[in-house]
């Protein structure tokens, strides 16, 4: 019991998550990596390509992959798929007019074979401006109760603030390495 | 032997020819005791060898008093039912357990066995076991058929106490949905074929559907996220003195657009032949065309995607109260010049975009000065 505690604890120490993160162009993927990481988010610019950020959490080394969501990059989305662990949809909350995109994009990337085990985390960015979206109503404009086999949880945050990200994240981590160990 | 016979008649020799064969009898005896000495030795070491537990004949003795032991047990469940001998529910589910758990234990030993076992016994043993995992099974199903009764009722309940409390929550959450214009009809729709074109309603800050038109807009009402939607020939000056969330602008034509400080991003899709005076923190144009002009000032370069033929300059408009207003959005100090670091997202290769230019300092056009809101 002793020794298997012991490789446990490496393993765990040693455990890498790999994390993509989308979303449609300016819901602030980028600004949340930033806010987590604690970096200055006032000069982000649109990501053209792909961001890797790497960062201890929780005693898991998180592998951030945050790929830029303008229409153009959309169709390489897929070369990110393979050995995803955890999804993060990231939506700009304060954008009705998109919602009907976000939501096919979301349920197109769902319908991902290689995507079938990941975690989903969505993230109802920018709750700081007035008049977004809450997370409830986000579940609902967005069918997210249509997801029955998949572990999915939505979280409302702003990344100006900081508030939710971490709840966010603690509870994507959590599910992942609870799932990881299952399999063990 | 056939020293023997082939002198019979030899009386002389005959002492030596006896003699003889008495000695070679005797090596052939020597021999044969020798040959089963180490004939027995061999086996000696054979069975030394051998695992005791792959005797045959002791694994199939085993195997049947296992079997024979379960089959009698299930027996006398079945025999117990309706006297009073028959135990509780809880005790009679733990009892057919173990013996399910046997059964599986004795078909890994005939598993295990099946590398020494001849082919025959091996099939008949796996064909026994299966024969025995089937009786346990209907026992199990014929004398505890409640298990599976009190399963369902669960789960009845559960799906039909969940619609209540679900459904009044959506409830809720339409009514909340409607108050600020966006129609949850079609969330009910299983597949993500577009909605109707009536979910994006027009609600919230903003000017939407005029033309030739110059609108000013009152300070007090340029808050949040602020949109600019379907305007032809217009002319829309936003001078805002707390800094906007974000600007969302769509289908403009031969439109100018002058806006003061936005903390977020200004969005724009779709613009034909307009003019843009602009001061975000990002810039994100889509599908901008025909000599469309920015003038712009950013904290990171603006980006181009799906545009030709748009030209970019420094934001130079200003109204009372802008400076203020700036400094609140993170604007303060000499424009660092972002805008003229444009990128394409359409455009990887390393030459220039051809979609974009800058605008020559001759082609520039000063912005004018707000009109007063009273006078609109």
């Amino acid at each position: 019991m002793g020794l298997l505690s012991v490789i446990k604890k490496v393993k765990a120490n040693e455990k890498e998550l790999r994390i993509l993160m989308v979303g449609l162009d300016n819901a602030g993927k980028t600004t949340i990596v930033k806010r987590v990481n604690g970096e200055d988010i006032g000069s982000v610019s649109p990501t053209l390509g792909f961001n890797i950020k790497t960062m201890r959490y929780k005693g898991y080394a998180l592998n951030i992959w945050d790929v830029g969501g303008q229409k153009t990059l959309r169709s390489y989305w897929r070369n990110y798929y393979e050995t995803t662990d955890g999804l993060v949809w990231v939506i700009d909350s304060a954008d009705h007019r998109r919602l009907e995109d976000c939501k096919e994009e979301l349920h197109a990337l769902l319908s991902e074979e290689k995507l079938v085990g990941a975690t989903l985390l969505i993230l109802a960015n920018k709750q700081d401006i007035p008049g977004a979206l809450t997370k409830e109503m986000l579940t609902r404009v967005l069918d997210l109760r249509k997801m029955t086999s998949r572990r999915w949880h939505i979280e409302g945050c702003s990344a100006l603030t900081g508030e939710g990200l971490l709840q966010g994240l603690d509870w994507c981590a959590e599910d992942i390495g609870s799932r990881i160990y299952l399999c063990e | 032997m056939d020293a023997e016979v082939s002198v019979p008649n030899d009386g002389g020799d005959q002492a030596k020819m006896e003699a003889k064969r008495v000695q070679m009898m005797d090596r052939l005896a020597a021999i044969e005791e020798a040959r089963k000495a180490d004939a027995d030795a061999r086996r000696a070491e054979l069975d030394a060898a051998a695992d005791p537990r792959e005797n045959i004949r002791s694994f199939l003795a085993g195997f049947e008093e296992r079997k024979a032991r379960v089959e009698g047990e299930v027996n006398s469940h079945r025999s117990a039912v309706g006297t009073p001998d028959a135990k509780p529910a809880d005790d009679l589910r733990a009892a057919l357990d173990a013996l399910q758990a046997d059964v599986i234990a004795i078909e890994r030993s005939v598993a295990e066995a099946s590398y020494f076992l001849p082919a025959y016994d091996s099939r008949a043993c796996t064909a026994a076991v299966d024969h025995l995992k089937k009786t346990v099974a209907d026992a199990t199903a014929e004398l505890l058929p409640r298990k599976k009764f009190t399963f369902s009722k669960k789960k009845k309940e559960a799906t039909a106490s969940k619609p209540d409390s679900e459904k009044k929550e959506t409830d809720d959450v339409a009514a909340q949905l409607a108050r600020i214009g966006i129609r949850t009809t079609m969330m009910t729709t299983t597949s993500g074929t577009s909605g109707p074109k009536g979910s994006k309603e027009d609600e919230g800050p903003g000017v939407r559907n005029r033309t030739g038109e110059t609108v000013v807009v009152d300070a007090s009402s340029a808050v949040g996220d602020f949109e600019l939607k379907r305007l032809v020939d217009c002319e829309v000056y936003l001078c805002n003195l707390e800094p906007l969330d974000a600007v969302r602008a769509c289908d403009l034509r031969n439109t100018r657009v002058y806006v003061g400080p936005v903390a977020g991003s200004v969005l724009l899709h779709g613009a034909d032949a307009c003019e843009f005076h602009l001061c975000a923190r990002q810039v994100r144009i889509h599908d901008a065309t025909n000599g469309t002009s920015f003038y712009v000032r950013t904290a990171s370069g603006p980006i181009i995607e799906h545009s030709s033929d748009v030209r970019f300059a420094p934001y130079a408009f200003g109204y009372p109260g802008i400076d203020e207003a700036m400094e609140k959005a993170g604007f303060g100090g000499a424009d660092p010049g972002k805008w003229r670091e444009v990128e394409d997202f359409g455009w990887i290769k390393q030459v220039a975009s051809p979609n974009w230019r800058i605008l020559a300092e001759s082609e520039r056009v000063p912005p004018p000065k707000p009109p007063s809101i009273d006078a609109t």
